[in-house]
């Protein structure tokens, strides 16, 4: 880690509190700026008075300004609201689902890192070939699947086609509770494999294009040229000294894969009914259940700048540099 | 052929599909042609593609979809082009608070995932047109626009030769637009296209999720929703719809590398 760490981390930290009162902030602007409050939903089925009246109580006939301050004092001593659909509170909802979805984003960077780095690594070494250029055309075709048509593709074909994995859920509903320890960690992993493999390889598109350019131009240093004239084996140059260099860039990209991740988990977890916290505020849409959707998107922006903070910190174990000049 | 050729090539045929799809479509995308007797038809000679569950014929869909996505995609890009390049310049160029004010604003906006921010929008939305879908997903788009503007901007502005206009007393409007703007526009224009193909992906998920263009309008990520309970009964019904979008995506990624190998040769 190296000396001024601490600093650096009370630093980050601190930025990262401003992105969030800044992200509550924007949130509550783009709930202002659209057509109709949070009672228009109710508002066909409840009289006009009463309509009224739920408005006083909600606070929504008081000044915007008043709101906001509201708003903000109900967010920082970490109340959320009342979810419209569950009739518990928003933050107790989204606590159940969020270690699913982190244990999904988790799975998906791994097969999101290990695809996309090997095959970037490949290109670069074949560069140029056909190899390289074949592999390019899958990558951009990766890079372009709607996430959610991969995922079905998946569940067609290996899940209800094959019956090889499980059509969904995060555990098997009937045989999950009489499991033993083992069992059930097997079961969670084979509900697992589909929606990690889908949220990842969707992703492993653009990491390996960032790879194969990072590693091309490393390749194209002078050390690297040094390393085999004095008479390194490739093996040895190729992992000792360019890899080394070329996955610096990537360890910042994972920062830079959360919200996409993130994003992606939405459409995965409707897919393969995941019970996480994507599925969870899709769903609440549909229910227009507002405090729950901009529950999971606060909290969502939360883990995103968490995740820099990391990946921040990982670039700077990684790459000395960065500790002496910060 | 070079990849600019190959995108060009791609997004103009798309393009002619969408526009021509009146006179290609052989029906009327939301006509219910045959319930008794077509619903879900396998594709054959009068349904190349197959109908749906509603015996629509879905190459019609298909091709009506694309001017639907296509449409939403380029005015959302057009707006989060222009609100992101606007604020991009003012914050870069004017430096201190306000750039540091819209700037904290960016790192907002590119912390919520994309999804989330138009979900939380759609939350309040009663009726999505499309319209709305392309203003909504236009103005929660501009953050990453912005950001790259104004560290142009931002370094323009210690060069001489701008400090030399500002002496001399070149209005600061000019002053953009003469010498800010031409810096910045080559990466705009990349980031532009591949933004077109990025917003497809957007709109056809929210789609997806029932929550974009509305039924019985034809958009892509709403056949492929049409078609995901039946995709080993009928798996043409989501098959057409999901190659659509990557073909889209896929020609509007190549027509952006190719721009951006063509604008700055040191990327190639």
């Amino acid at each position: 880690m190296g000396a001024g760490t601490p600093a650096f981390i009370a630093r980050r930290l601190a930025q990262g509190a401003v992105v969030v009162f800044v992200v509550t902030t924007l949130v509550f602007v783009l709930l202002q700026a659209a057509p109709g409050d949070p009672l228009t939903v109710v508002a066909e089925r409840v009289a006009p008075d009463a309509l009224d009246r739920l408005r006083r109580d909600f606070g929504l006939d008081r000044p915007i300004p008043e709101q906001y301050v509201r708003y903000l004092g109900n967010l920082a001593r970490g109340d959320f609201g009342v979810s419209l659909t569950q009739h518990r509170p928003v933050l107790n909802a989204l606590a159940d689902a969020i270690p699913n979805t982190l244990l999904l984003a988790a799975a998906a960077l791994l097969v999101d890192f290990t695809v996309g780095i090997g095959l970037g690594i490949l290109q670069a070494t074949r560069h140029p070939s056909r190899v390289d250029t074949t592999l390019s055309a899958v990558t951009i075709t990766l890079y372009s699947m709607p996430v959610f048509w991969l995922g079905l593709i998946f569940l067609a074909a290996l899940g209800r086609g094959l019956g090889w994995f499980p059509a969904g859920g995060a555990t098997d509903s009937i045989t999950y509770a009489s499991l033993s320890t083992v069992g059930r960690a097997l079961d969670r992993l084979h509900h697992l494999v589909l929606p990690a493999l889908t949220l990842g390889l969707a992703a492993a598109g653009y990491t390996a294009r960032h790879q194969r350019s990072a590693m091309l131009e490393v390749l194209s240093q002078d050390f690297v040229r040094t390393a085999r004239a004095k008479g390194l084996r490739e093996r040895v140059v190729l992992l000792r000294h360019a890899l080394r260099n070329a996955l610096l860039p990537t360890i910042t990209l994972a920062g830079l894969a959360l919200p996409v991740l993130l994003s992606g988990s939405v459409l995965v977890e409707t897919v393969f009914s995941w019970p996480g916290m994507g599925r969870l505020a899709a769903e609440s849409i549909g229910r227009r259940d507002y405090p729950m959707v901009t529950g999971a998107a606060i909290l969502a922006a939360v883990m995103v700048v968490l995740g820099n903070i990391l990946a921040d910190l990982a670039s700077r174990a990684a790459d000395p540099r960065l500790r002496r000049t910060a | 052929m070079t990849r600019l050729r190959l995108g060009a090539v791609l997004v103009g045929l798309l393009a002619t599909a969408a526009l021509l799809a009146p006179v290609l479509a052989p029906y009327s995308p939301t006509a219910l042609l045959d319930l008794d007797t077509l619903r879900s038809a396998p594709p054959s000679l009068a349904h190349p593609l197959g109908t749906d569950l509603y015996s629509r014929d879905l190459l019609s869909r298909l091709l009506y979809g694309a001017r639907v996505s296509l449409a939403i995609a380029l005015l959302a890009v057009a707006l989060s082009v222009g609100v992101g390049t606007a604020t991009g310049l003012v914050a870069g160029y004017a430096g201190g608070l306000i750039d540091s004010v819209v700037m904290r604003v960016v790192d907002a906006g590119l912390a919520i995932p994309k999804v989330f921010v138009a979900l939380v929008v759609l939350a309040l939305w009663d009726e999505v047109t499309p319209g709305a879908i392309a203003v909504i997903l236009g103005f929660t788009g501009w953050f990453g626009v912005a950001r790259m503007v104004r560290a142009e901007a931002a370094s323009v502005r210690e060069r001489e030769y701008v400090a030399a206009a500002r002496v001399l007393g070149v209005p600061v409007r000019r002053l953009l637009a003469r010498h800010v703007l031409p810096n910045v526009a080559g990466p705009v224009i990349v980031t532009a296209t591949l933004g077109v193909g990025q917003v497809v992906l957007i709109e056809a998920g929210l789609s997806y999720l029932g929550v974009g263009v509305p039924q019985p309008m034809p958009s892509w990520g709403n056949i492929i929703a049409d078609g995901q309970h039946v995709l080993l009964a009928a798996p043409w019904i989501a098959a057409g719809a999901g190659v659509a979008i990557v073909l889209t995506v896929l020609a509007f990624s190549v027509l952006g590398d190719g721009l951006r190998e063509h604008l700055d040769p040191r990327s190639r």
